[in-house]
């Protein structure tokens, strides 16, 4: 439940944020880059298909690092924030989306990201305040403007895949062109990955690094169901076993690693 | 002691300080009771509640590890009750314990725990001593015996047993929306932990109306049509399998999918998924939802 901040906290934050020491001071503000590493586009799928994959884009629209529960700085930099006017991640009691969590950094989207790029590139900035983080929530807002459109990255999609997938059976080689889209619905928890690792001691400055395991994504997938259809690419779709197979494992939060670098103050 | 003389209605006082006559702090009474609601008597159907493949249930068991009753309202707190107790949800209601000479106030926080009995933990109603001793030595805190019937498929026993150990918090109040109790100056507050079965049947941990599901445990059951919690760990999330040892597919030919939560799973496997769901089953007067923790780890 959210409590309003009296006055004298506010202006004892005021105090404290002022007196912080340099880089280290837990309640400091922090700043941090979110970065984004290339994945890998060809593997090998528990149900024995090698993928290759030509397209993997996923449309990220915020991130929310937690502080431990308990965590008063962290909370407390938050309610300061929101006594200011400052839009911040919000905590919601019970069974609500977020519970009731101090939140350490805040990443905010939406961003398009290729997750098949050559190079590890900046996806964004973040704010919050200097403390431990322990675990991430990803959360995929409607989408809108042009990223909805067909023509985007992803197709107008949260998520798009296009590639091809052979396997050897007796001797005999098949191979199926695929592509699809994937879509979060809206409510709750539906457009959410929770409880992705993220231990760190946030410092003043550093960077995130976030690592998808594409190969997890269609780990499960048998491509071998999927209806042909009037293009080469068969289409996956919610309604089919890939689909199915997509959904569970682009929601698996082992699917996604974040690190921590510090850039400490000289 | 022998259970027979811990009958339902027993007084235990609570254990922590500042109880009855303590500075003469007004104080008041709490009883706990348990429920499962009338699914555990009634079976599914169960009201407007049904599972939507077409299965019926009957209960024959549902037993239960209960360990704790916590109040905390700031920086003061009451532990009322701390031995586990197993009851049998298909008794009916259950009596757990009263609490004379507690401070009169609000409690906004209560919490309880379900976690596995010991073999000299306490018995209410029916339960018998081997049927504790049982669940111990399994190391489960549920334990749900009974037949699932299908028009087409016919009967299915199951015997699902789940190693569960949850610590259940900040639970608010299903009758008026708010945190906790309050108990009442020279008065009584009648509580209840509630326990929604049909959780254990949901097929998705993320939707507001998930449907109950039946056909996906059905399938996995032995050669003696006998379904226990082992047995679930056959079924692939990605790759459910029908009693016809097809893919479990709806009337459009679509796979049939189970939702897992937002945190994930373990393991992408219906038994996987049952335990995520146990976790939840635990409410209070009703409706009102906790926190659920790992007992364990808490």
């Amino acid at each position: 439940m959210k409590r309003p901040v009296p006055t004298f906290l506010t202006v004892l934050a005021i105090t404290l944020i002022s007196f912080a020491a340099c880089g280290t001071t837990p309640g400091e503000p922090a700043t941090a880059t979110l970065r984004l590493a290339p994945s890998s586009s060809s593997f090998t799928t528990a149900t024995g298909w090698d993928v290759v994959l030509d397209e993997a884009v996923l449309v990220a629209g915020s991130a929310y690092f937690y502080a431990p529960s308990g965590d008063t700085m962290a909370s407390l930099e938050r309610s300061l924030r929101e006594s200011l006017g400052v839009p911040v991640a919000h905590a919601h009691g019970g069974h609500d989306p977020f519970g009731s969590r101090p939140v350490r950094l805040e990443w905010l989207g939406p961003t398009s990201l290729d997750l098949l790029g050559a190079d590890t590139i900046d996806i964004g900035a973040m704010d919050g305040s200097v403390g431990a983080s322990v675990e991430v929530t990803l959360a995929f807002e409607p989408l809108s403007g042009a990223l909805l459109e067909a023509s985007s990255p992803a197709h107008g999609h949260h998520a798009w895949v296009a590639g091809t997938a052979t396997r050897t059976v007796e001797g005999s080689t098949e191979t199926i062109e695929f592509a699809g889209g994937f879509d979060f619905a809206s409510g709750g928890t539906e457009n959410l990955v929770e409880a992705i690792p993220a231990p760190a001691a946030v410092a003043a400055d550093g960077t995130w690094t976030l690592h998808v395991a594409l190969a997890r994504w269609l780990d499960q997938a048998r491509f071998e169901r999927l209806p042909e259809g009037p293009n080469a690419a068969r289409t996956i779709t919610p309604s089919t076993q890939v689909g199915l197979a997509w959904d569970l494992g682009l929601r698996d939060p082992t699917d996604y690693e974040l690190t921590y670098e510090a850039r400490l103050a000289p | 002691m022998s259970n027979e003389s811990q009958k339902f209605g027993s007084v235990v006082l609570a254990t922590s300080a500042c109880i009855a006559g303590c500075g003469g702090e007004s104080t008041g009474t709490v009883v706990v009771e348990v429920s499962g609601e009338e699914a555990p008597v009634v079976g599914y159907p169960a009201g407007d509640i049904a599972f939507i493949d077409g299965w019926s249930i009957d209960f024959d068991h549902i037993f239960v590890a209960v360990e704790g009753f916590y109040l905390a309202e700031g920086d003061r707190s009451q532990t009322l009750e701390a031995d586990n107790t197993v009851i049998d949800l298909t008794d009916g209601d259950q009596e757990l314990w009263m609490f004379a000479g507690v401070p009169a106030q609000r409690w906004s926080d209560v919490e309880y725990v379900i976690t596995e009995p010991t073999a000299t933990s306490r018995r209410v109603g029916t339960v018998t001593e081997a049927d504790v001793t049982a669940m111990a030595t399994a190391g489960v805190s549920f334990r749900m015996i009974g037949t699932a019937t299908h028009p087409t498929h016919g009967d299915y026993d199951f015997d699902v047993a789940i190693p569960m150990s949850v610590h259940a918090s900040e639970c608010v109040s299903g009758r008026d929306g708010t945190d906790g109790i309050v108990v009442p100056v020279n008065g009584t507050h009648q509580t209840q932990i509630t326990l929604h079965l049909d959780h254990l049947f949901f097929d998705s941990a993320r939707a507001e109306e998930p449907n109950l599901r039946f056909e996906a445990w059905a399938a996995v059951a032995g050669d003696d049509d006998l379904i226990t919690y082992a047995d679930l760990a056959s079924q692939n999330l990605a790759d459910l399998v029908g009693i016809d040892g097809m893919p479990l597919v709806d009337d459009e030919g679509a796979p049939i999918a189970y939702e897992p939560p937002a945190s994930g799973l373990p393991m992408q496997n219906l038994q996987a998924f049952l335990l995520a769901e146990a976790f939840t089953i635990g409410h209070f007067e009703g409706e009102g939802h906790c926190d659920y923790h790992d007992h364990d780890a808490h």
